[in-house]
C-alpha cells in the first residue's frame, strides 16, 4: 500500500509537475547563478530577519503539494487511497509524514545547502531545520482529516437557487468549490508580480516595457487555469461537443470568462498604474492576459496531448515574449494575435478537434 | 435518415471502428455488441463529439463536419454514464441544454414530469444516485426538435417504473417523426418497445443482425 501512495501521491506529484521544475531551473539556476545564492543566503543565515522571505515562498511551495494531494484525493481513480483509514494511526502518520518528505525534496536539498554555508550562525540553522520540520509534518494533519472525510456532502448554493446558473459560471463554480488553491494561488502570484513592477517603475529610468513584462509573467502564470478549464470541459461537460453553439455563442463565453478571471488584476493596475503612464496601457494589458488564456485553452482543444506540455509553452511564451517586449513589440498587437489565434481555431477546427472522448 | 460513409476511427493509431458504408433507415433501431466494442466510440462519433474519418449525413442534408451547428441540433445523445459537475443541478444543466438545443418552453416542465425528476433537479449532482444521474442524462438527450436520437444503454440503473417511462417516451417521440438509435445489453424485445431493425457491432464494424 505504502508503495501505491508513494506513486500516487510523490511521483505523480514530479510528473504532472515537471514543466514547473524545468522552469523553476531554469530561471532560479540559469538566470541566477549559483554563486548569486548562495551570497543571498549567507546574508539571510548572517540577518535572521532576512529568512521569513525564504520560508514565505518554501510555504507556498508547500501549499503546492498539499493541493496536489488534495486533488489526488477527489480523483475518481484515486478512491482506494481511503482504505488507508484501516490502518493504524501511527502508521498513517509515517505514512504522511514521508510522502510529505518526498514532496518537499527539492526545499530539503535547498535549505541543508543553506546550511553547509551557516559559518556558525545556528539560531538561523535552527530556523531553517525547524521550518522544514514544520512544513514536512504538519500536513500531515490535513492529510489525515481528507482520509476520515472521503463523502463530501455537495451543498445547495445559497442565492438565487430558482434560477439556472449561466454557463458562463459553470468553470469559475468549479474553481471556487474544486481548486479553490489553484485560483487563489495564481491570483496572488499575478497580483504580487503587477504590484511589484507597478511599484518597481518610478525608482529608475523604466519604460513601458517593465510593466509589459509584468503582464507577460502574470498572464502565463494563468497556463494551469487555462489546463484545469480544459480538463474541467472534458471530464464533466463532455456534452459540450454535441450542442449546436454558433462561434459568436462559444467564443463571447470563453471571452466573457476571461474578462471575469482578469478582472482582480485589471484593478490592481488601474489603482497602481505610475504616474505618467497612459491609462490605455490597462486596456492594452487586459487584450495582452486575456489572449494568453484564449490561446493556451484553444491549444489543448486542438490536440489534448498539448496538456502535457503546458510547462514548455510558459518557458517557450516567456523566452519569446520577453525578446518581443524588448524588442518594443507592442503588447496589444500581441494580445490580438493570440485572440486571433484562438478566434481561428474556435471557429474552423473546435468541432473536429480532438477531445477526451 | 443516417448515412455513414467510409468512417474509420482509431485510438492512438489503433483501429476502433471501420465502417465502409452504411444507412439507418427511419424507426427506432437497437445497436448491440460486447463491453468494448465500438458502442459508445460510435454514438460518440455520430453526436459529433468524437473526431473521425469519414462522412456522417443526416437526412441526405446536414454533414456532422460540414454543418457542425445545423446537425447538431438535429442529433441528440445521452450518454451510458454521465458525469456532471457535483455542485451543479439538473436544473442548471437542463436550462443550458434546453436554451442551446432552442427547446420550447413547456418542453422542459414536460420532461421533467415524465421522467419524474421534479423533486430532485434543483439539487446539487453531487447528492443524485446513478439512477437519478440517468435520468437526467435522458432529460438532456430529448431536448429540442431532434431528427435523431442516440440513447446509450438507456434503461440501466433506473426502476421499473422508470423503464416503462423511457419506453413510453420513446415511442411517442417515434409517432412524432424522431428516429432512435439505442445500444443496450438488455433486451429490447422484452420491454413494450417496438424495433424497426437490430445492428450488431463486431469484428470492428457495423452490420445489420440477421434475427
Amino acid at each position: 500500500m505504502k508503495n501505491a501512495v508513494f506513486r500516487t501521491l510523490v511521483t505523480e506529484f514530479y510528473r504532472q509537475n515537471s514543466g514547473f521544475f524545468l522552469i523553476l531551473l531554469l530561471l532560479g539556476f540559469g538566470i541566477i547563478r549559483s554563486d548569486d545564492h548562495i551570497a543571498l543566503f549567507r546574508y539571510a543565515l548572517a540577518a535572521p530577519a532576512a529568512l521569513p522571505y525564504y520560508f514565505a515562498l518554501w510555504a507556498l511551495y508547500a501549499l503546492k503539494t498539499s493541493a496536489f494531494v488534495r486533488q489526488q484525493f477527489r480523483e475518481p481513480s484515486c478512491q482506494f487511497l481511503y482504505h488507508l483509514r484501516l490502518y493504524p494511526s501511527m502508521q498513517r502518520y509515517l505514512t504522511w509524514w514521508t510522502v510529505q518528505l518526498g514532496l518537499l525534496a527539492p526545499l530539503w536539498a535547498y535549505g541543508l545547502w543553506m546550511c553547509s554555508y551557516a559559518d556558525g550562525q545556528w539560531l538561523s540553522v535552527a530556523l531553517v531545520l525547524s521550518c522544514l520540520v514544520a512544513l514536512t509534518v504538519l500536513p500531515a494533519r490535513w492529510y489525515e482529516y481528507l482520509v476520515r472525510n472521503p463523502v463530501r456532502e455537495a451543498r445547495n448554493r445559497k442565492v438565487a437557487r430558482n434560477r439556472p446558473l449561466p454557463v458562463w459560471l459553470f468553470f469559475f463554480a468549479h474553481l471556487f468549490r474544486q481548486q479553490p488553491l489553484l485560483l487563489v494561488l495564481t491570483k496572488l502570484f499575478s497580483g504580487a508580480v503587477l504590484i511589484g513592477v507597478c511599484l518597481l517603475y518610478p525608482t529608475d529610468d523604466y519604460d513601458e516595457r517593465l510593466l509589459a513584462i509584468g503582464a507577460l509573467i502574470g498572464g502565463l502564470a494563468h497556463l494551469g487555469l487555462a489546463q484545469e478549464q480544459y480538463v474541467f470541459e472534458h471530464r464533466y461537460l463532455l456534452f459540450l461537443r454535441n450542442l449546436p453553439r454558433p462561434f459568436a455563442v462559444r467564443f463571447g463565453t470563453l471571452a466573457l470568462e476571461g474578462l471575469l478571471l482578469f478582472l482582480p488584476e485589471t484593478l490592481l493596475l488601474a489603482r497602481y498604474l505610475p504616474e505618467g503612464v497612459s491609462a490605455v496601457l490597462v486596456l492594452k494589458v487586459v487584450v495582452f492576459y486575456t489572449g494568453i488564456r484564449l490561446a493556451a485553452l484553444h491549444r489543448f482543444y486542438v490536440r489534448e496531448r498539448y496538456l502535457e506540455q503546458v510547462g514548455a509553452y510558459g518557458l517557450w511564451g516567456f523566452i519569446f515574449g520577453l525578446v518581443a517586449i524588448m524588442f518594443r513589440l507592442d503588447i496589444a498587437i500581441a494580445g490580438l494575435a493570440l485572440w486571433g489565434y484562438a478566434a481561428w481555431v474556435s471557429r474552423f477546427r473546435y468541432f473536429a478537434s480532438e477531445s477526451a472522448g | 435518415m443516417l448515412e455513414i460513409r467510409n468512417f474509420r476511427k482509431a485510438y492512438h493509431g489503433q483501429l476502433v471502428l471501420e465502417i465502409p458504408q452504411l444507412t439507418f433507415g427511419d424507426g427506432v433501431h437497437w445497436l448491440r455488441g460486447i463491453n468494448g466494442s465500438g458502442k459508445s466510440t460510435f454514438f460518440r462519433s455520430v453526436a459529433g463529439m468524437l473526431p473521425f474519418e469519414g462522412e456522417i449525413r443526416l437526412e441526405e442534408r446536414w454533414e456532422v463536419n460540414q454543418n457542425p451547428v445545423d446537425y447538431r441540433l438535429r442529433v441528440n445523445y445521452a450518454e451510458a454514464e454521465p458525469l456532471y459537475p457535483a455542485y451543479l443541478s439538473a436544473f442548471d444543466l437542463i436550462s443550458f441544454v434546453a436554451k442551446a438545443k432552442k427547446a420550447p418552453k413547456e418542453q422542459v416542465a414536460e420532461l421533467v414530469d415524465r421522467l419524474e425528476i421534479g423533486d430532485f433537479w434543483k439539487q446539487p449532482v453531487g447528492t443524485y444516485s446513478s439512477g437519478m444521474l440517468k435520468k437526467t442524462s435522458l432529460v438532456m438527450g430529448f431536448l429540442g426538435q431532434p431528427r435523431l436520437i442516440m440513447l446509450d444503454e438507456p434503461l440501466i440503473t433506473i426502476d421499473d417504473r422508470a423503464v416503462s417511462n423511457v419506453c413510453k417516451l420513446i415511442a411517442d417521440e417515434y409517432k412524432k417523426g424522431i428516429h432512435f438509435l439505442l445500444s443496450s445489453h438488455q433486451d429490447f424485445r422484452l420491454t413494450d418497445l417496438v424495433l424497426d431493425a437490430a445492428y450488431v457491432i463486431q469484428d470492428k464494424t457495423i452490420r445489420q443482425a440477421v434475427n
